[in-house]
């Protein structure tokens, strides 16, 4: 004979504790529960729940949450998404009728793209990118011009009074930019360091000039790649990139040592390698120049000292009128090689302990102030 | 003590193994029935026992499928059971043991999916208690699986009446998530993420027979605006406060680990007021002074609020009054005075103490002043038997100072009082 499972008594409550006046603690008998996924009705209001459950789970991106906190949103977020992603697949057996399966690939939709922006949140962008793909595949009806999505969502309310949640919807379109937008925050930085040991390498540290507003995307963005930073030092790796909010930054080593470096992220424009040496050259300009003579950032700020210049790719900044072939970017690099010049790139090998030479051409005006 | 308790479960366990497997093997039918019976008699011991024999055997022929998933959730119920029961710490890998069957068995097996989410839920709980409750994966899902249990009871109670024996008993259940939400914040994180959940569920429970203790919760999230890693510890000194198997120190030190999470001055100043009242409940000489103490600290914090002045003056008054009566009349002046520095609801008090101890000390003008000051205060607010000692010690100053004609008019001003 077959024995069936009966339930066992539920789990004792664990101690209620409340106030004497409150006395709550009745032990909580087991009682039959009927399955919820019985009609196709039942799956929908499921569905919704769920669906529920990540909307209001929207404002705590207001509150400036924690990695721990996002990431804790985010566990939910995406159990909560699969259960409706599994109600709607399993709408047929309940025989749901085509506007029920409709409703509820809509509620899915909008699950998705609610996860999308948690995903952002916790900076998994190719995951947003995923779930935001998944679901325009899943309802058309989010590329509809009056589909509106949650981007913002404010609570306010205090003891006594309702809880009062605003939010600030936007179409598909405006969304996907609104979320582009934060995705680029993400700047990759390429780290190459050279000539350190392993344990000059672990004793890095990366310094933000300024720090980012606590519980802020550049906030987590910054722990994230300060964190990717240090584990890729620790490892002794010396060409990495991680990703970097725009900000300058400083990257210095131990005290007394060669890694001290300034570098900036830039908002929009592209991001240089950090090459971090610990040899140095000097620089001379062919010819001799005056005040006008052309400008060198190395990794966004400006580099003045000549004499011990670290070896990396410098942007150059001229009057166009008085150096009409200086390039953009000059990369230098130590050791022995043939230059390569293109119109805005060159590459300029200098070996150790020998001066390198800048020639530049003067044009017209340039050669008339001589 | 407890960890006797697990070795004898595990020797209890080991014999019953050695006398299962004595006696010839069952075919695997017998095998998974007799693990159901004993399940059923809640022989836990023999249940998990009798389940893990059939899922060893059916793993290796290689069987799967609804049968198998069920003698999982036999064997980590049974475990569960029997590990509560034998209470201290698990003496192997409770997740592979414990947790993971039950997860591995719900994954097929989805009949009864309220009990059996909460059921693992509570399992992830043992699993994030063990860890010294950090662990952030056992959180996650203790709280997950509770939360869809809710979910799930929540849409069997959906269009009952709040008063109907179901309701009831959903509300019973939502509390029962509630707490752990509070309990899971207090060590949290992630501690925000509650107070979305609490928000979220909390009004569901509203109108039933426990309204009020669903509106503490969801008040909570306003605490400290929202801070709810404090707010948690703060409901859990409040609750043990009122616990009077609790020992104080400990909801003291439950108390002081709130105000110290608290970040807003207004309600740290209010969780000291809250711990020298409770302080100040506790009949013993040094408790006194450490209400005093609390109470300074609010009023330091917040000294607008009403609450904490009358908090901080009445527990001046009283140790001015017990230094008062032990002869202290230095200590009792002290504390009278700094009592009269701020305006209070009661302060006649202040004034009554700082009157009688400059009139023990000699110094005539303070305990006049005061004197008189402390009986007009009172006049304003009490009458009959609660006025009489301020008339009385008015008088008696006025008399001990040789202005027995002010004491005179004083008396036959107020005839019906009672004074001597």
């Amino acid at each position: 004979m077959r024995h069936r499972i009966r339930r066992a008594p539920l789990l004792v409550l664990i101690a209620l504790a409340a106030a004497p006046s409150l006395a709550v603690a009745p032990s909580l008998a087991a009682a039959p529960l009927e399955s919820t996924e019985k009609t196709a009705g039942g799956v929908l209001e499921m569905a919704q729940r769920y669906s529920e459950i990540i909307r209001e789970t929207l404002p705590l991106l207001e509150r400036r949450p924690g990695p721990p906190a996002v990431a804790a949103a985010l566990h939910d977020a995406r159990r909560a998404v699969a259960e409706i992603d599994r109600l709607s697949a399993n709408a047929g057996i309940y025989q749901a009728a085509p506007r029920e399966r409709e409703r509820l690939q809509d509620l899915s939709a909008a699950a998705h793209l609610r996860l999308a922006l948690l995903e952002t949140h916790g900076l998994e962008f190719e995951r947003a990118r995923q779930e935001i793909a998944r679901a325009r595949t899943i309802s058309a009806a989010v590329d509809r011009p009056e589909f509106r999505t949650e981007w913002l969502a404010l609570q306010s309310g205090r003891s006594g009074s309702a809880l009062l949640t605003r939010y600030n919807l936007l179409t598909l379109r405006e969304f996907e930019s609104a979320l582009v937008s934060d995705w680029s925050r993400a700047r990759g930085v390429t780290f190459e360091f050279r000539g350190f040991t392993t344990q000059d390498l672990a004793l890095v540290q990366l310094e933000p000039a300024t720090s980012p507003t606590p519980g802020t995307l550049d906030d987590r963005l910054l722990a994230n790649g300060t964190s990717l930073l240090r584990e890729a030092l620790d490892k002794g790796k010396t060409d990495f990139t991680v990703p970097l909010p725009p900000g300058v930054y400083r990257l210095e080593g131990r005290r007394g040592g060669d890694v001290d470096r300034g570098f900036v992220v830039p908002e929009s424009t592209e991001v240089d390698t950090v090459y971090v040496d610990r040899a140095r050259f000097a620089l001379r300009f062919d010819p001799k120049m005056g005040p006008d003579r052309p400008r060198l950032f190395l990794n966004g700020l400006e580099r003045t000292d000549f004499d011990t210049l670290p070896y990396g790719v410098y942007r150059l900044r001229a009057d166009r009128n008085l150096y009409p072939t200086a390039p953009e970017i000059i990369r230098f690099v130590l050791g022995e090689g043939i230059p390569d010049k293109t119109r805005t790139s060159w590459t300029l090998y200098v070996p150790a302990k020998i001066p390198a030479v800048l020639q530049l051409d003067r044009g017209p005006a340039g050669a008339r102030r001589r | 003590m407890k960890r006797a308790g697990a070795a004898g479960l595990l020797a209890i366990l080991l014999v019953l193994s050695t006398a299962v497997a004595a006696a010839a093997a069952p075919d695997l039918g017998t095998l998974r029935n007799d693990a159901i019976a004993a399940y059923n008699a809640q022989n836990y011991e023999k249940a998990a026992l009798l389940a893990l024999q059939y899922l060893d055997r059916a793993r290796a022929e290689q069987r799967t499928g609804r049968e198998y998933a069920a003698l999982q959730f036999v064997l980590g119920h049974s475990r569960f059971e029997a590990h509560r029961k034998a209470g201290g710490a698990y003496p192997s890998d409770y997740r592979a043991e414990v947790v993971a069957p039950i997860e591995e068995s719900l994954r097929v097996l989805q009949d009864d999916p309220a009990f059996k989410n909460m059921l693992l839920a509570n399992a992830y709980h043992e699993l994030w208690s063990e860890s010294g409750r950090e662990d952030a994966q056992a959180e996650e899902r203790d709280h997950w699986y509770l939360l869809k249990s809710i979910l799930l009871r929540e849409q069997e109670a959906r269009g009952r009446s709040r008063s109907s024996p179901e309701y009831d008993l959903f509300a019973r259940h939502l509390l029962f998530y509630l707490e752990r939400c509070l309990e899971l914040a207090r060590s949290s994180r992630s501690a925000d993420l509650y107070l979305m959940r609490i928000r979220s569920v909390a009004s569901w429970g509203f109108g039933t027979a426990y309204d009020a203790r669903f509106w503490q919760i969801y008040d909570l999230t306003y605490f400290d605006d929202g801070n709810l890693r404090a707010g948690a510890q703060w409901q859990r000194g409040l609750d043990l406060m009122r616990d009077a198997k609790a020992d104080p120190n400990e909801t003291l030190s439950v108390f002081q680990v709130a105000a110290d999470r608290t970040r807003g001055r207004r309600d740290r100043a209010e969780v000291y007021r809250q711990m020298s009242d409770f302080v100040a409940t506790i009949d013993a000489p040094e408790r006194r002074v450490q209400a005093v103490d609390l109470a300074r600290r609010a009023f330091d914090l917040n000294p607008g609020d009403a609450e904490i002045r009358r908090q901080y003056g009445t527990s001046l008054h009283l140790l001015s009054y017990a230094a008062y009566a032990s002869g202290r009349f230095e200590e009792a002046l002290r504390k009278a005075e700094e009592a009269a520095t701020f305006q209070w609801e009661g302060m006649e008090a202040a004034h009554f103490d700082l009157s009688r101890a400059a009139a023990e000390l000699g110094r005539e003008t303070d305990a006049l002043t005061h004197g008189e000051r402390a009986f007009r205060l009172a006049r304003e607010t009490l009458s009959g038997s609660a006025l009489q000692p301020f008339a009385q010690n008015y008088v008696n100053i006025l008399r001990q100072f040789g202005q027995e004609g002010v004491a005179a008019r004083v008396l036959s001003e107020n005839p019906g009082l009672g004074v001597r």
